[in-house]
């Protein structure tokens, strides 16, 4: 009797190997390829197809291609001509960038990775911090890289900042009259961390019209301590000291303070130099003075818990007020050791930021591989949360909000692509007041965004109803609120649910990116069509549509990859 | 089924502070009229066990208490809070009431410390760290510690509607609803998530229960409400629910339950 054969008492089996056909090499080619007579023939005919196409391809892309060389002459054998996208290489990734520019696509570049890299490293515990910086701080920066600033925004820059972050200041303000955030200390945070970064520009613009342009550079100084190191010492003392209990229970007061003090260090550039943009303006001086009271009489309105220290807080802002009056007045006789003459030193600021240190590059010139991610990557980033929105509104009980949801969505996912874009290039300006412009790039961006977040809407949609009312019920009963029931319970299991869905809209959208040839801009695909007309360079079209699809699918595959990767690591056996 | 497992446990002493009031509570489904007239009061530390044949309103009932269903008529007011459509008052009533379902309801991206720690996090305020030290508590008194790190979907039936009551629990809830909470469990399982049950009551928490087990019944509850086509038809302790059942309609469905 063999061990194959035995019979064994009851409960007594042991688990026995398998057989040896099912396992190894044999077993898998009897499985897979010669189960049966018709897979026999399938795989055979399958086989010969690989041999008729693979060899040619590779002998073509490979064995017969030109590899050296600079013209066109260089390009006599019989396979690919890759001298061609040798030579036009830096067209097809950036366009018409300018060359010497090169150096802030690869800088923004090189800190995007250099950014990204820790949040695949599981250990790494700052993730969300490092999120935030992706999502708003780093926009801010590959921004300024890319295209600098045209001489208009820059004369305008401190009037903008003090707009937006007026109009940033007064939306927060009202949230919680709205009833929304009623966690006040969650609304200073983040007027803080608004403010901080616009601060820091402003900051750095100073010193570096200082530091280049010879104004005075003990201003200079001040004037970076005064709008880097007050706002941060307000933040650390605010946020992580005692006085978090006091800016809770005052946060309007402080809403107004933090205004005030951003107005000062942004009009501080204006005041410090008050000759250099021909004239100051006029209402600088009363509101000068108004703005300053107001900071100054702001902490004494607080009303402290008993018991808290509070000489700091009322010490930091009449200190900054003494500062501030000094850099304006210039310092008195007394201090003024090097004999400095104030004024005469100053130099036209606007003049000389102008001319400053990143010129501007118009988006006309943004090209080829370079402009296809800027595209892609806006519009994936901007279109999940905007998807996310919309879904929710979609499933809202409010009928107003439902409504409107549906019909944005339905809307978006009814036009076509190339409709939108042409509309926002062509149609969109004639319906502008005149005079009012907007860039082209920025036109085409908002559409991809708004057309890519209908679709992603309904891809999480989707999401949502495959989540069981059960969850919904489980987390509102433990007291949750309706953000933290979606952000933390049902979002996290919709979203990942869809993420084939969500990686496939991403995908649809990286290559739709290509319309945008539609109204003038050359994006990779483009820039390879561009460079195939050329007269120096016809004959060469297929060498630059195979080049771009080879790209194209590299950064397509590897996205689908990772989608693969991240359903595997959220898997919990469920 | 068995009558009489155990000796019934002492009676704690029933305070006179009212937790939940039900005053002339009405509920349609559409044009169904689902709950009709209830009059209910609930005092701390009571244990009211609500039985009665399926469709008969009593799983509605105890999810009007924290406004999962809402009422159209009347008014239900827990620990001094009326529930109307204020939201700020239904989060309010749901942080103090726990609930436990029939199915679990444990969130599957989660593991079973983050689904114990994530409302006293978010909704008590609670440091991290205390939230965690909090859970694995409530986790070690229901006697499964050692599946902290576990995610839901790899524990069984049983553990997951004790880890179900660990969550609840966590939040320090003054009144707990169970929802049928051994309906949706193999029969060799009910046991253990009973036990836990048991326990809690005999700490003395105040808990209103949806179910079919007559022994649980017997053993904890200081009143038995039977209820049937959304109407409370009696109500009564144990011992005479059980043994002096008034009604014919109680009497038949005792008698159909406690058969075989």
């Amino acid at each position: 009797m063999t061990e194959q054969t035995r019979h064994y008492e009851p409960g007594k089996h042991p688990d026995l190997p398998p057989p040896l056909t099912e396992v190894g090499v044999i077993g898998w080619l009897r499985t897979n390829l010669f189960s049966s007579w018709s897979n026999t023939i399938l795989t055979l005919v399958g086989l010969y197809i690989t041999y008729l196409l693979v060899p040619p391809v590779i002998k073509w892309v490979f064995i017969d291609a030109d590899w050296v060389g600079t013209t066109r002459e260089d390009c006599s054998r019989e396979g690919a001509c890759w001298v061609f996208i040798k030579v036009w290489f830096k067209q097809l990734m950036f366009g018409r960038y300018p060359l010497e520019e090169l150096w802030r696509i690869y800088t923004a570049g090189a800190l995007l990775v250099a950014a990204m890299i820790p949040l695949f490293i599981p250990q790494f515990r700052w993730k969300h911090w490092l999120a935030l910086f992706l999502l708003i701080i780093y926009p801010i920066i590959a921004t300024y890289l890319f295209s600098g600033f045209s001489a208009d925004a820059v004369a305008a820059w401190p009037y903008r900042l003090m707009q937006y972050s007026a109009l940033a200041l007064g939306i927060l303000a009202l949230l919680p009259l709205l009833g929304v955030w009623r966690e006040r200390s969650a609304i200073v945070a983040i007027v803080l961390l608004v403010l901080v970064p616009l601060w820091g520009l402003s900051a750095s613009s100073t010193w570096t019209a200082g530091l280049l342009y010879g104004a005075p550079t003990w201003a200079a100084v001040i004037g970076v301590i005064l709008a880097i190191g007050a706002p941060l010492v307000l933040v650390a003392g605010l946020m992580f000291s005692q006085w978090r209990n006091v800016i809770a229970e005052n946060y309007w007061k402080f809403a107004i303070t933090a205004a005030v003090v951003a107005f000062i260090g942004f009009m501080f550039p204006l005041w410090a130099w008050p000759d250099t943009a021909g004239s100051s303006p006029p209402w600088s001086i009363p509101l000068t003075a108004a703005a300053l009271a107001l900071a100054a009489v702001c902490p004494w309105g607080y009303d402290r818990p008993s018991g808290q220290p509070a000489w700091l807080a009322r010490l930091l802002l009449p200190a900054y007020v003494v500062i501030a009056y000094l850099v304006l007045t210039g310092p008195p006789d007394f201090l003024n050791f090097g004999g400095l003459d104030w004024t005469a030193n100053a130099k036209p600021l606007f003049a000389a930021i102008k001319d400053g240190p990143l010129p501007e590059v118009e988006t006309p010139l943004w090209g080829g591989l370079f402009l296809t991610l800027v595209i892609a990557l806006v519009g994936i980033v901007a279109s999940l949360p905007i998807g996310i929105v919309l879904a929710l509104g979609r499933r809202s009980n409010m009928p107003i909000i439902r409504a409107a949801c549906v019909g944005f969505i339905e809307f978006w996912r009814g036009v076509p692509l190339i409709t939108v874009l042409f509309m926002s290039s062509v149609m969109f300006p004639l319906f502008m007041p005149e005079g009012m412009t907007f860039d082209k790039l920025l036109r085409a961006l908002i559409g991809v965004m708004l057309f890519s977040a209908a679709y992603m809407a309904e891809v999480v949609r989707g999401g949502l109803q495959a989540i069981p009312k059960g969850q919904f019920e489980a987390a509102g009963a433990l007291g949750l609120s309706y953000p933290k029931v979606m952000s933390f319970v049902i979002m996290p299991q919709a979203l990942k649910i869809v993420i084939p869905g969500i990686v496939n809209t991403f995908i649809g959208l990286f290559k739709d990116t290509t319309l945008v040839l539609i109204i003038g801009l050359f994006d990779f695909l483009g820039m390879a069509q561009l460079a195939a007309t050329n007269p120096d360079w016809l004959g060469f079209s297929v060498e630059g549509y195979v080049f771009t699809a080879f790209g194209f699918w590299c950064f397509c595959f590897s996205m689908s990859r990772y989608s693969q990767y991240l359903e595997r690591k959220l898997h919990t056996g469920h | 089924m068995e009558k009489d497992v155990r000796k019934p446990t002492k009676r704690m002493t029933v305070s006179t502070e009212v937790m939940i009031q039900m005053v002339d509570v009405h509920k349609w489904y559409g044009s169904f009229h689902v709950l009709k007239d209830i009059n209910l009061t609930m005092h701390k530390g009571e244990r009211i066990v609500i039985c009665g044949p399926s469709g008969s309103g009593k799983s509605t009932l105890i999810r009007c208490i924290n406004r999962l269903e809402e009422h159209q008529r009347g008014q239900i007011i827990v620990e001094g809070t009326e529930l109307t459509g204020d939201l700020k008052h239904v989060e309010q009533v749901r942080r103090e009431v726990g609930m436990v379902f029939q199915h679990f309801n444990l969130f599957p991206h989660l593991s079973v410390l983050e689904n114990l720690s994530l409302a006293p996090i978010w909704v008590r305020k609670m440091p991290r760290k205390e939230a965690e030290e909090n859970a694995m508590k409530y986790l070690t008194r229901v006697k499964i510690p050692e599946q902290a790190n576990k995610y839901p979907g790899q524990l069984s039936g049983g553990q997951q509607q004790r880890v179900a009551i660990a969550r609840s629990l966590c939040m320090n809830p003054k009144v707990m609803l169970f929802d049928e909470p051994t309906s949706a469990l193999d029969p060799e399982m009910i046991r253990e998530v009973l036990d836990v049950m048991v326990e809690l009551a005999e700490s003395g928490m105040s808990m209103i229960c949806v179910t079919h087990e007559m022994g649980f019944a017997n053993t904890v509850a200081n009143r038995v409400i039977f209820m049937d086509e959304g109407q409370i038809i009696e109500e009564n302790n144990p011992q005479e629910f059980f043994n002096n059942p008034q009604s014919d309609r109680t009497k038949l469905f005792l008698s159909q339950i406690l058969s075989h």
